[in-house]
């Protein structure tokens, strides 16, 4: 008697399995994403102004405050609001310092004047144009003065290189050299170029423009002059252009610390108050560090004093929450908006 | 000291302790799994009540057993679970009734045992990864609970560098090692749910199998005559 063969099972579906895989995937994306997106517990602190009343404290930050002003003051006032301005430029700066240094000290120097002041608003505008238009006026004008250009077939290969730019500038100082005067030639053309050419530049091409196309145009323009000149220019443009970047940078955190002055302002009226009404008791050593959560009222009066880290000298921690409470009402800051109901004190008995 | 931190999920997530982001890990691992199985034996078991039902629809339609056997035999790549019962069954059937010396009581009692194997296979198959589910959706809590614990101890541990304890000191920790507790609930209960389903949907399957080979046995009988 023959024995039953066993049935063949089928093989397992694999579609069914692939499906199953990428169903659960999914599912798990899903509840990933549901609770990336659905679930935001407080994922910023309570605003509060953090108050540091430490005795020599003030001195310090009336110090550090001023330094960068400044510098600043041209920048931050005219614009209070227009942060986004400098964000445009987020080409990742080069360590600009050292350029300057080595070579083109005398000549750099009063091209990035004007561009520097006229940085915060008209930037864009300015720099990118002389570049775009003149290529064709002055390729015509200059083809009769100088036929047997070469650099007609290179345009193309600048987009590629730009950076080859900087590589070049030691080897083509020498026909700089050997003609010192067509230097000069093209920068008083340049002034006068920037403003015919603006006209029909509108009709042939967009506005925006990445700063690579800026340069390509830049440098065939160039290139049709003489190579020295271009070097000398793209030289300090380059550097116009870091220092545009570092001043744009400083601009911005000068912004905000401007914006932050009338902050500190009102800090270290609230941190000289304190500091007044504070009776230290005796026996303390070293200089423990507590800290104090305050709740306020628009009005400053104190409604709470909360201690959220003890500088272990229970008396010292009762004798700053004395005086905070004694403080009350806390001094008002000079822009409402500043006005933050929960500020968090750290108090110290003497300076570091 | 910043001491409300930053509690998104990610960041949760990110800054648990070791211990408690393997236990996640592990869930998240099992999560997977499990909803992979759930998915798979959804399709499966779908499938299965399909074919079924397409067979008894063919069965009870009075047709031949003979050509149902050939056609069985035929493609069995696509057969259902209860085709393949019959068609143990009926093989089993016609060998034995081929022997002329058999006691007709015999016969049947063959095929019937032939049938009951198939039947078990078909089940184990049917059955198979479902006790995962079970042990996933039982289990992922408890695990879930050991790295809460284990990061809530954690984070008391901290606590004592405290001079002063407040929920602010604790509350981060806590709330990390409660993404543990989270994830095992998640990977549990889809698991429980998709098991208790699955299991039900099994057990009528199965009596839908051993009511059609009573019936088969009947058919048979009545054939030999």
């Amino acid at each position: 008697m023959e024995a039953v063969e066993p049935i063949i099972r089928p093989p397992q579906d694999d579609p069914a399995k692939w499906r199953s895989l990428a169903l659960s995937a999914t599912v798990h994306v899903l509840l990933i994403g549901a609770l990336f997106l659905g679930v935001q517990w407080k994922s910023k602190p309570p605003s509060s102004v953090e108050v540091e009343v430490w005795r020599a404290a003030p001195a310090p930050m009336v110090t550090s405050q001023p330094e960068p002003q400044p510098e600043a003051k041209p920048a931050p006032k005219p614009e209070p609001r227009p942060e986004p301005k400098p964000e445009p430029k987020p080409e990742p700066k080069p360590t600009p310092k050292p350029e300057p240094v080595p070579e083109p000290k005398p000549e750099p120097k009063p091209e990035p004047k004007p561009i520097a002041k006229a940085l915060p608003k008209p930037e864009p505008r300015v720099e990118p144009k002389p570049p775009i238009k003149p290529d064709i006026p002055l390729k015509e004008d200059r083809k009769p003065k100088e036929p047997p250009k070469k650099e007609e077939p290179k345009p193309k290969e600048l987009p590629k290189k730009e950076e080859p730019k900087a590589k070049e500038l030691p080897k083509k100082e020498e026909p700089k050299a050997k003609e010192p005067p067509r230097k000069e030639e093209p920068k008083p053309k340049e002034p006068p170029r920037k403003e015919e050419p603006r006209k029909p530049e509108p009709e042939r091409r967009p506005d925006a423009r990445d700063e690579a196309a800026r340069e390509l145009k830049e440098v065939q323009k160039l290139k049709a002059d003489q190579k020295a000149a271009e070097d000398q220019r793209a030289r300090a443009e380059a550097e116009a252009r870091q220092r545009k970047q570092l001043q744009a940078e400083q601009a911005a955190t000068e912004r905000a610390r401007a914006q932050s002055l009338d902050d500190e302002a009102y800090k270290q009226s609230i941190r000289l108050k304190i500091r007044g009404n504070v009776s230290l008791p005796p026996g303390i050593q070293g200089n423990p560090k507590s800290e104090f959560e305050v709740t306020q009222l628009p009005t400053g009066d104190v409604l709470d004093v909360r201690l959220l880290r003890s500088s272990g000298n229970p008396a010292l921690d009762a004798a700053v929450e004395r005086a905070i409470r004694k403080s009350s009402p806390l001094p008002k800051p000079a822009q409402p908006e500043l006005f933050k109901r929960v500020l968090r004190l750290s108090y110290k008995p003497q300076d570091d | 000291m910043n001491v409300s931190q930053d509690l998104s999920i990610l960041h949760l997530i990110l800054n648990a302790s070791a211990v408690v982001q393997a236990v996640m890990l592990l869930l998240a691992g099992v999560s997977f799994m499990s909803w992979y199985y759930i998915f798979r034996k959804w399709f499966t078991v779908k499938a299965a009540r399909a074919q079924t039902e397409q067979f008894e629809r063919d069965f009870w339609s009075g047709g031949d057993l003979n050509s149902l056997y050939q056609s069985a035999i035929n493609d069995r790549h696509s057969t259902g679970n209860m085709e393949r019962i019959f068609e143990a069954g009926f093989r089993e059937f016609t060998k034995l009734r081929s022997q002329k010396n058999l006691d007709p009581k015999d016969v049947i009692d063959g095929s019937r045992r032939a049938m009951r194997a198939t039947y078990q296979r078909e089940m184990d198959s049917i059955d198979s990864h479902l006790a995962f589910l079970a042990s996933v959706g039982s289990v992922s809590p408890y695990v879930g609970l050991f790295g809460t614990v284990w990061g809530i101890m954690h984070s008391f541990r901290g606590l004592s560098n405290v001079g002063q304890a407040t929920l602010a000191a604790v509350a981060p920790g806590i709330a990390e090692a409660l993404v543990a507790t989270a994830i095992g609930l998640f990977a549990a209960i889809p698991a429980v749910v998709a098991y208790n389903r699955f299991a039900h949907e099994i057990d009528r399957l199965s009596s839908r199998f051993e009511s059609f080979m009573e019936e088969f046995s009947n058919i048979l009988q009545r054939q030999m005559r």
